[in-house]
This record gives C-alpha cells, structure tokens and sequence, in this order.
C-alpha cells in the first residue's frame, strides 16, 4: 500500500516532465533492472543496452501505469518482456560479435568473480562452471529461463512471477520444472550421485 | 507405476510450492521405496544446487553512480531529453494520440481496404476504362498531333540515332580496325542526339504516342550508353552497344516508325483522321 501511495505521486511527476522524479525512479530500480536482464541475458553489455531500454519504455509508457497496481512489478514486466524480445531477436539475426573497445567502466566486471564453489577446485573450472550454468540457461525457452531467474536468482515469489508474467501460479510451477528437467540434462556432468536414502524435508 | 505419476505430479509442489502433509508423506514415502523417482528427486535437486552458483558480475560504485549519466546521454540521442533545458523533450501528457495496437491494425486494415477498391474500380473497371479513355481522347486531342517543328525533330533523331547504331551493329572486328568506328566523333553526336531526346520527350509528354515515346526512350538509353564510353573501351564498345540495341529490338521499332505511315498520322494536317481513329480504338 505504502509503495502504491508513494509511486502514485512519483508517477504524477514524471509525468509532468519532472527530471528529479524520474531520477528516482531510476536509482530505485537500476539494480533489479539491470541484474534481471543479466541473469536472463547472460551478458553484461547486452544487460546494460536492455536496463536503459527499459527505463526509455517506462518512460514512455509511464502515462499508461495504473495507479492501483504494483509499480514493481510493471517495470518487471517491461524488463522480461524487453529480454525476452531480445532473445528472440538474437535467434532471429545470429549475429558473431566483435570484441570492441569498451568503456573504462566495464573493466569493472573484469575483475575475479568471488568463488563460492564447493566442487571445482581451480579458477578455470570455476569460469567453466559459469559458462555451462548460461550455456544451459540459453537451452531452455524464454520464459522457461525469465520464469527461472526470477525464482531462483531475484528472490520472487511463484504469486509474484505469475503477475509479472501474467499467468497463473500452476503454470508458474510448470515452467519452473521443465526448466529445471532441461537444465538437469545440460548439467549432467556436475551432477552428484544421488544418495541412497531420502529423509523428509 | 501410477504411484510414479502421481509422485512426479507432486515433485513440482515439493520443489517450488507447498505440500499438506498427508501428500508430503505419501511422496517421502515412495522414494524410499522407488529408486527411479529417488533419483529423480536427487537430480533436480542437484541441478538447483548447480545453477544457484550462478554469478554475477562484480561492480563498483562507479558504474552505479554514472548510471544515470548513460541514460541521460542515451535518452538525448534519442531526443528525449533536452539537456539545454533540463528537461523531457517527449511530452507524455500529450497522449491522446497513444492508441491501443488493435486501433492502428483496425486502421491499417481499412486503409488497404480502401485501396484495394480504390484500385479495383480505377484500374480494372472496364466502364470507367471507356469513360476514362474517351475523356482522355478529347481532352489529350492537342498532344496527340504534333507541329512540322517537332515531326522534323523527330525524324532526324531517329534517323541518325539509326546510323549510330547500324555503325556499330555492322562493325566486322574481324575485317575493320577499332579507328574505323571514330568512337569520338560518334559520342558527339549521341550527346547532340541526346539534347534532342529531352525535348521530343517534353513534347510527347502526356500525349498517347506510346509506341513512339518507347523508341525515343530506347533509343535515348543507348545513346547515352555510347556517349559515356571509356576512349579506349575498344571492341568490348562494340559488344556493349549490340547488346542494347538487340535486347531492346531497337532496329525493328525504327522500322515499324519508318514504314507504317506513323508520321503521318501524327501530323497536324491529318488531326481529324487522328481523332477517327483514336476513336476506333476505344
């Protein structure tokens, strides 16, 4: 309710070409923006280009928002549908990308990932693992991997993914499990071996 | 086999949702006695366990703080953003011309609509073709005659486009040298015949002359092929030209103009015969 209340009047003002309003916005929601598109992408400067063009959209579109709905979970919707658009389009035009001259900013990512691997000993299996765990998101359909990282990497609840995705909590379990089965067949080779007994949980 | 299915059934609750306990016994239960589905169970566990060391990358502050600033730069280039005035280019209140997307597609399926009758009834209609051709008769009577000035304009393009032309068709590479041609002299005068060209087409304009508007015009194409020849293209000039003129049956109009009293019926002396006929037609 309060989120409503407050969002209502940043809205107004955003809508009257407040620049500060739309600012907050922006500082709000950047991070969830930007790491959904990530965790859906799997890159970094694509999850850049995809968190601008979801602010460009909600800026466009901010007159449509309805004020008795959730702002957050709005701008979600924009960012999976704009990353699912991008995937589509990707598999539309393949395209062999160029290792351009990035900006000084981007070094940032470059820097060793924190490993909080348990199996992998060295640094190189570790960037191995986190090249198969994309490569099998890739595999599976769009919203099978939206459906997947909001649940598994942004912390959203099976209600909440099914607004975004405007479906219903079942089909949100669905998606949920042949995405998991699929990424089950991709990551056989880390798969351990399963234990003999099964204890309640 | 059907207790697998239902056990299947209920993994997904077990694995993102929640379970009453009466179905979180049945399916702990089944596993321990069901090695298939046990392993089932472990796999899509582990497969969890595996993604969750899912990482993201590592960013300092810098790139959070200049967020903003790359927007702000991205949303100018895309003129929404003003940043002499501070403020949004894009004026959103201004929205009424924001429709949903079934309003445009309905629009756009009308318009094509529209036009498909439209062209139906212009193009295809064969009354409002009568109609149109007989109006066009009386109205286009001028242009379709034409003064001595321009009947001896034409004659005289034709004519010696016809000599350029026969001089390069009958050029035998195998008994005549390249010089015999005089490509230069023979590019001065397709660039003279050219000049002509545009102003018979000025004079054709509109008229029904169609059969004579097609000569000057192919002729017109290989005139100005001739004229923008290399100097020393040598015998490739020659297969280049043939080519033109043979594709576009050139040599067999000019026959047709020439012997088929084209002239004279296009003649201002004859402009009552003219109309006789351009009735006939229709």
């Amino acid at each position: 309710m309060k989120e409503n209340i407050d969002c209502t009047a940043l809205v107004e003002k955003i809508i009257q070409g407040d620049i500060a309003a739309f600012r907050e916005l922006v500082e709000k929601f950047k991070k969830k923006i930007f790491y959904i598109s990530f965790d859906i992408l799997g890159d970094f400067q694509e999850a850049e280009d995809i968190s601008q063009e979801v602010f460009i959209k909600i800026f466009r579109s901010i007159n449509k928002f309805k004020k008795d709905a959730k702002m957050s979970t709005w701008i979600y919707q924009i960012t999976v549908n704009t990353c699912i658009d991008a995937i589509r389009r990707k598999k539309a035009k393949p395209t062999i990308q160029i290792d351009e001259e990035r900006p000084v900013d981007y070094w940032a990512v470059d820097s060793v990932l924190s490993a909080k691997i348990s199996s992998p000993e060295s640094s190189a299996d570790a960037s191995l693992l986190q090249i198969k765990i994309q490569e099998a998101l890739n595999k599976i359909s769009d919203k099978e991997r939206a459906v997947f990282v909001m649940r598994h990497y942004n912390d959203l609840s099976i209600k909440e993914i099914a607004d975004v995705m405007k479906i219903s909590s079942g089909t949100v379990k669905s998606f949920l499990f042949r995405g998991v089965q699929k990424l089950r067949k991709e990551l056989s080779f880390y798969q351990e071996k399963p234990s003999l007994e099964v204890g309640y949980e | 086999m059907s207790n697998c299915k239902h056990c299947l059934k209920l993994m997904s609750e077990v694995l993102f949702g929640d379970l009453s306990s009466e179905n979180k016994a049945f399916f702990f239960d089944h596993l321990n006695i069901c090695r298939k589905c046990r392993i089932e169970y472990e796999a899509m566990k582990n497969t969890q366990k595996i993604m969750t060391q899912h990482q993201r990358p590592q960013l300092d502050n810098s790139f959070w703080e200049r967020y903003w600033d790359r927007l702000k730069t991205r949303m100018e280039n895309e003129d929404l953003f003003s940043a002499e005035e501070e403020k949004f280019v894009l004026r959103t209140k201004q929205s009424w011309w924001i429709l949903p997307r079934w309003a445009y597609q309905s629009a756009a399926a009308v318009l094509i609509m529209a036009a498909g009758i439209f062209i139906g009834k212009t193009v295809f209609s064969p009354r409002l073709k009568y109609e149109q051709t007989a109006q066009f008769t009386t109205q286009k009577e001028k242009n379709d005659t034409f003064d001595e000035e321009f009947m001896q304009r034409a004659k005289n393009y034709i004519q010696q486009s016809k000599y350029i032309i026969l001089s390069f068709d009958n050029f035998d590479a195998q008994k005549e040298d390249i010089y015999t041609l005089d490509l230069v002299h023979k590019q001065q005068q397709s660039r003279r015949l050219l000049n002509d060209a545009y102003w018979i087409k000025e004079k054709l304009s509109g008229s029904n002359q169609k059969r004579l508007d097609e000569l000057i015009v192919d002729l017109e194409a290989v005139l100005l092929q001739i004229a923008n020849l290399e100097s020393d293209s040598g015998l490739s000039a020659v297969e280049l030209v043939r080519t033109g003129v043979n594709s576009r049956g050139i040599l067999l109009k000019i026959h047709l103009a020439e012997y088929d009293q084209f002239w004279e019926k296009i003649s201002d002396k004859n402009s009552v015969s003219m109309k006789t006929e351009t009735s006939k037609r229709f």
